[in-house]
């Protein structure tokens, strides 16, 4: 499973993951300097962004130990950094080893399956960057026209669609109840508070805090009722 | 100023695309060579088995997502968040709280870049952690799984109650339908878990044809 090929392909795409957000990274930047956005909302962007992706990696990184016995660290760690999701991917292998039933005494796949997994974990979410390469592009434009055309309709729209994001997760975390109501509810109030200090007690600095603050509020009163 | 915005696009798509080409040559080569080095070929009904299980859902979602988040996180990030993935858990609620933080609007030039600029951050950051957590694996798997194990189901409504709070106080009729709707399926219809990515899109067009009604109705 975790042989020195499969530990060199994940050092080499990891590396070129991270070179690919390097070039993005400069091209944005040279890119927002040449619109004259202030270097303090550059800043922020960056400092914001740091610090809220730390806590969502956690369970990437649990997701990674969680794959670890049936499939080695290597594969996990290509599949964890590249496209998919920690979700996709648990649900994936599990679903190649299933179909396979080559599961050893061991606990882990033989060969055969192992590959297997490997091109059913790899094949199934390829269309997303497949559609990227051939279509992202013409889809965009039709974007812009319909922005061109209704400014207010295209924010609209915008709002709408992350609406049926914010509805699909929040209504299951409501289904599921018991503490996964509860940290949602005080996720809500913490960000509640912090925008009212923001707004009302004029507490500035709060404003690029007020989402980890939340994130971490509600973490912590999950983690005494989950483990009490 | 717009012909070097336009500039930017060209560039943007054209290092998008070439990433994208870059990333699905490198993953396919991680089953090719495992196959080659053990010289051993999955059977053609598992794999036909393994796709029918997972790629008849998560083919159809993978460009549903590109469609419905493209719009929120703009070029740049689309391309970028769709390399990397993990996107409705954060590289999208990284880009929305970087946006909404710096007062940007995705629609705008300044909003592509701070939407780019957000996701390269979460990105680096992401993959740095996790490589973190493969060295810490080995010696260390057990005490991580006890210690974080417990939160880690319960980060999703963390994000989500702070965000949606944030855009349901902005634009609260827009969210009554999608939210109760998707809670109503959930409590009642919807039983597995894992399945949540095939509800996003649904979600996310009857808020659409609702946010049109009301747009012509002036509502909003």
């Amino acid at each position: 499973m975790d042989t020195p090929l499969l530990f060199t392909m994940a050092a080499i795409i990891i590396a070129t993951v991270i070179i690919i957000a390097v070039v993005f990274l400069r091209k944005a930047l040279r890119q927002a300097r040449e619109i004259g956005l202030s270097e303090s909302v550059i800043k922020k962007t960056v400092r914001v962004s740091g610090i809220f992706s730390i806590v969502p990696s956690i369970p990437i990184a649990i997701g990674l130990a969680a794959m670890v016995p049936l499939l080695g660290v290597a594969l996990p760690w290509i599949r964890l950094s590249v496209i998919g999701s920690v979700q996709y991917e648990l649900f994936a292998a599990d679903a190649a080893a299933s179909v396979t039933g080559a599961v050893s005494a061991a606990g882990t796949l033989d060969p055969a399956a192992f590959n297997t997994a490997a091109w059913v974990m790899t094949l199934s979410i390829i269309s997303g960057p497949i559609f990227c390469i051939f279509f992202l592009r013409k889809y965009e434009n039709g974007l812009e026209k319909l922005k061109r055309k209704d400014e207010k309709w295209a924010d609209l729209l915008v709002t709408a669609i992350f609406m049926g994001l914010v509805g699909t997760i929040g209504g299951q975390q409501i289904a599921k109840g018991g503490i996964f109501l509860i940290t949602l509810c005080v996720s809500a109030a913490v960000m509640g508070v912090c925008g009212l200090l923001v707004k009302k007690g004029k507490v500035k600095w709060l404003e690029g805090f007020a989402l980890p603050i939340s994130m971490i509020g509600s973490l912590a009163v999950a983690f005494v009722l989950a483990t009490s | 100023m717009k012909n070097n915005s336009m500039d930017y696009m060209d560039r943007v798509h054209r290092t998008g695309r070439i990433s994208m080409i870059i990333i699905v040559i490198l993953l396919l080569m991680v089953p090719i060579l495992l196959c080659m080095q053990s010289g051993v070929w999955p059977q053609g009904d598992w794999i036909l088995s393994g796709m029918l299980a997972v790629g008849m859902i998560y083919l159809p979602i993978g460009v549903i997502e590109v469609l419905n988040y493209s719009p929120l996180i703009g070029s740049g990030g689309t391309y970028l968040a769709f390399i990397t993935g993990n996107i409705s858990n954060m590289k999208l609620p990284c880009a929305v709280n970087a946006l909404e933080v710096t007062k940007t609007n995705v629609n705008t030039r300044e909003g592509e870049v701070i939407s780019t600029i957000s996701i390269a951050v979460s990105t680096i950051v992401t993959t740095v952690i996790v490589g973190v957590g493969v060295l810490l694996i080995l010696p260390f798997k057990d005490f991580m799984i006890t210690t974080l194990a417990p939160i880690s189901e319960y980060i999703l409504p963390s994000i989500f109650g702070a965000l949606g709070v944030v855009f349901i106080s902005k634009s609260w009729k827009l969210s009554i339908v999608p939210l109760l709707l998707m809670t109503l399926l959930f409590i009642f219809v919807i039983r597995d878990d894992s399945i949540r990515a095939v509800f996003v899109p649904v979600a996310s067009l009857v808020s659409i044809v609702c946010a049109r009604l009301m747009y012509k109705k002036q509502w909003v």
